[in-house]
């Protein structure tokens, strides 16, 4: 069977923890139900908690996960070409703030604090594959 | 490799995959706890990877572990986090080798540092460790808030720090009556409406009475709250901190908000700080400790020998450069860098009193001693040596990208009976019942009374340990003595148990392929979670990933509905009143 293109949601009035494990539930009965004997089975690359990051259902918002990383003097360095508090200026110039942050070019020197690459970059991916999310 | 983000790849019934991951868990010597031998997919270790935790390549009891590289973690939930949790216990637990230039283990080798209680400044001081022997050890208290104050609950699970109420020059407590003025308590009331009456000493109601307010702890700027399933994100400030006064009155405590309202509290609260004793009569005693890292990095950054000053814990190999420079003007150099900084908070009990003493990793320590001729209230007299037995640990630790650190914990098989839970087995869905079997070290079997029912509390002013009034908010009653009691794990796996099989499988798959071979005495020890925050964004009380709802039995028997970060959040290093992501950090002196 061609694997379906949508991302599995659960559905209305089901969590998904319910969901996953219901989803489980319907792959062993049917392994049962067609005599799968070379078991056990192994269900995709990962079956813990599917969904989200890790099995949390966590949106990568502008607000709530891109702000926090530039900080007030951060900002500040870069007014002069656009607001880093300005989630529509941030998308427009998503690929120069991305490469810039991992080229080490950004941010510049001279402010206070310690800038978290690693996560900023996998944040800032995540924002841009869920849509750029507010 | 793993997406970070994708949802589950289409279910793919990829038959013919041999079952690799159910390994008995009889050769860890079991005294009561048993883990499931049948996961289903999960976060289980191959055996490649275990054997590269090895410095021999080669798994072998009593072999020497390598921390996890945490400067190259790679970051992808959950398993590698579980993975890092897993390798860092095991090389904490090692025996250690010549270079960490003695003890037994690496945890208890001069590479680490003694953290001390605070002094009557509200200071700590790192002491490095002597191979053998803890200095700092004292009765396991919880205090735990956001902001170093203890923490109480209420029915509905919300947190509230605890002040203690102010007292008049005779020792009673003080409230503002309707003009204003302060006036002694000599007794409360609460009402259907859980309002709160104080009487005064007179024995007259004293009307429209508040208690007075003391000064707060600073709160910091909270950063917004991601967004979560259908909610949006929102730039939503912290929830302000909840304050509580508590009033002694014929030495019960009772708990108040600053209007006046009773805080009817969840079962088994009765006080906060609360003490534990094991079925064997030992108390619970608790030790903190930090690695070189760790250790240099504060003292640096107190010391301004860092530009710019970090504002977070290191993260990367660059960081610990810096570190390990500032580290050699000592003429100290790091046989682990690379483990970044670890804080490592224990729970032990008496040796001597363990029937299977050999089935624990043990440690000599000074501890306090107490005149225990009244068995409602033992007072301190002194301190005395003894040999100590492990119980619980936590690790925690920065890595490349968390900043935030990752909190892990971990316990032994012996300790504390499990509520029930899910998982997903190699044939389906199974449910685990709550664990009844033992004997425990922290439960009577079968249990006597309520599970996680305060007995006693310490009076940290004079070090007494105070037995809980009967009833006790416990039903039977709490006995009014200093006594053993029953603990229960209330998340086995770190996430609500019945509700999470997905969550539970990751964990349990993964302590089922970390077996050191043979009698190792870290087989004893099993590992009940671990927690962080997306991308290392700061925590808010709201944001933890993993296993988010982890607490453990011993060092959090009263307060296990809270998360790590429900505590451990604000300033990402610290605050110097003890407050912030770490407790100790602010109020750590440097090293000189």
């Amino acid at each position: 069977m061609p694997d379906d293109p949508r991302p599995p949601r659960p559905p209305a009035g089901m969590t998904f923890e319910q969901f996953t494990e219901s989803t489980l539930g319907a792959v062993f009965r049917a392994a049962r139900l067609n005599n799968v004997t070379h078991g056990p089975i192994t269900i995709g690359v990962h079956i813990g908690p599917g969904g989200g990051y890790g099995g949390h259902m966590v949106t990568c918002g502008f607000q709530a996960v891109i702000k926090p990383f530039f900080t007030d003097c951060y900002r500040s360095h870069m007014l002069f070409m656009f607001d880093l508090w300005d989630a529509a200026a941030v998308q427009a110039n998503w690929q120069q703030i991305h490469d810039a942050c991992q080229n080490g070019s950004m941010p510049a020197a001279g402010c206070p604090g310690t800038f978290n690459q690693s996560g900023f970059l996998q944040a800032f991916q995540c924002w841009k594959d869920q849509g750029f999310p507010a | 490799m793993r997406s970070v983000f994708s949802w589950p790849a289409s279910v793919v019934a990829a038959a013919a995959v041999p079952l690799v991951i159910a390994i008995s868990v009889s050769n860890r010597g079991v005294v009561a706890q048993t883990i499931p031998t049948d996961p289903q997919g999960g976060c289980p270790v191959t055996p490649a990877k275990f054997a590269s935790w090895f410095e021999s390549g080669t798994p072998a009891t009593n072999g020497v572990v390598k921390p996890a590289d945490s400067t190259n973690f790679p970051d992808h939930p959950n398993c590698d986090f579980y993975d890092w949790s897993q390798q860092m216990f095991l090389w904490l637990t090692s025996p250690a080798p010549s270079k960490y230039g003695g003890g037994s283990r690496i945890f208890n080798s001069p590479v680490f540092f003694d953290v001390s209680p605070p002094d009557k400044n509200g200071q700590r001081s790192l002491s490095q460790h002597e191979p053998g022997f803890i200095k700092f050890f004292n009765v396991r208290f919880v205090k735990a808030g956001p902001h170093n104050l203890p923490v109480i609950f209420d029915r509905q699970h919300r947190m509230f720090e605890v002040q203690p109420a102010k007292l008049s020059p005779a020792g009673r407590p003080l409230v503002l009556n309707a003009a204003g003025k302060e006036v002694e308590v000599s007794a409360i009331k609460i009402g259907a409406n859980r309002k709160a009456t104080f009487v005064d000493t007179a024995s007259k109601t004293i009307t429209a009475a508040k208690p007075v307010a003391l000064p707060a702890p600073r709160l910091e700027a909270a950063p917004p709250i991601p967004a979560r399933g259908n909610i949006a994100a929102k730039a939503v400030p912290r929830p302000q901190l909840k304050i509580a006064q508590m009033f002694i009155i014929d030495k019960k405590p009772i708990f108040v908000d600053l209007l006046g309202n009773a805080i009817d509290t969840e079962q088994g609260q009765a006080g906060t700080d609360a003490a534990l004793m094991s079925q064997g009569g030992s108390l619970v005693y608790y030790a903190t400790m930090v690695n070189d890292v760790y250790a240099y990095f504060m003292t640096g950054n107190k010391k301004n020998a860092f530009n710019p000053p970090f504002t977070t814990f290191p993260m990367t190999a660059a960081d610990l450069t810096k570190i390990q420079n500032f580290a050699a003007t000592k003429n100290v150099t790091f046989p682990d860098g690379v483990a970044l900084a670890i804080e490592v908070k224990s729970a032990w009990v008496e040796a001597s009193t363990l029937t299977n003493a050999g089935d624990y990793i043990t440690m000599n320590a000074t501890v306090p001693s107490f005149n225990t001729a009244n068995g409602a209230q033992w007072v301190p007299n002194g301190t005395r040596n003894v040999q100590l037995a492990l119980v619980s640990i936590h690790v925690v630790g920065s890595t490349k990208g968390h900043p935030e650190m990752i909190w892990s914990t971990f316990e032994h098989f012996g300790s504390t009976p499990n509520a029930s839970y899910k998982y997903n087995s190699t044939t389906g869905l199974k449910t685990v019942p709550a664990d009844a079997g033992g004997p425990w070290l922290f439960s009577s079997n079968p249990p006597t009374a309520d599970f996680n029912c305060q007995h006693m509390t310490v009076d940290l002013t004079t070090g007494n340990i105070n037995a809980v009034q009967p009833p006790g908010n416990c039903n039977p009653p709490v006995p009014g003595t200093v006594s053993k009691s029953n603990t229960q794990r209330v998340n086995p796996w770190g996430m609500p148990g019945l509700t999470s099989a997905s969550f539970n499988t990751e964990i349990i798959s993964h302590d089922n392929t970390t077996h050191v071979p043979g009698n190792d005495v870290r087989n004893k020890y099993f590992m009940t979670g671990a927690t962080w925050t997306p991308f290392g964004i700061p925590p808010n009380g709201n944001n933890a990933v993993g296993t988010n709802h982890l607490a453990n039995s011993a060092l959090e028997t009263y307060t296990q509905t809270v998360n790590c970060f429900g505590c451990h959040l604000g300033n990402m290093l610290g605050d110097p009143g003890g407050g912030g992501l770490s407790h100790i950090y602010g109020p750590l002196k440097p090293l000189f």
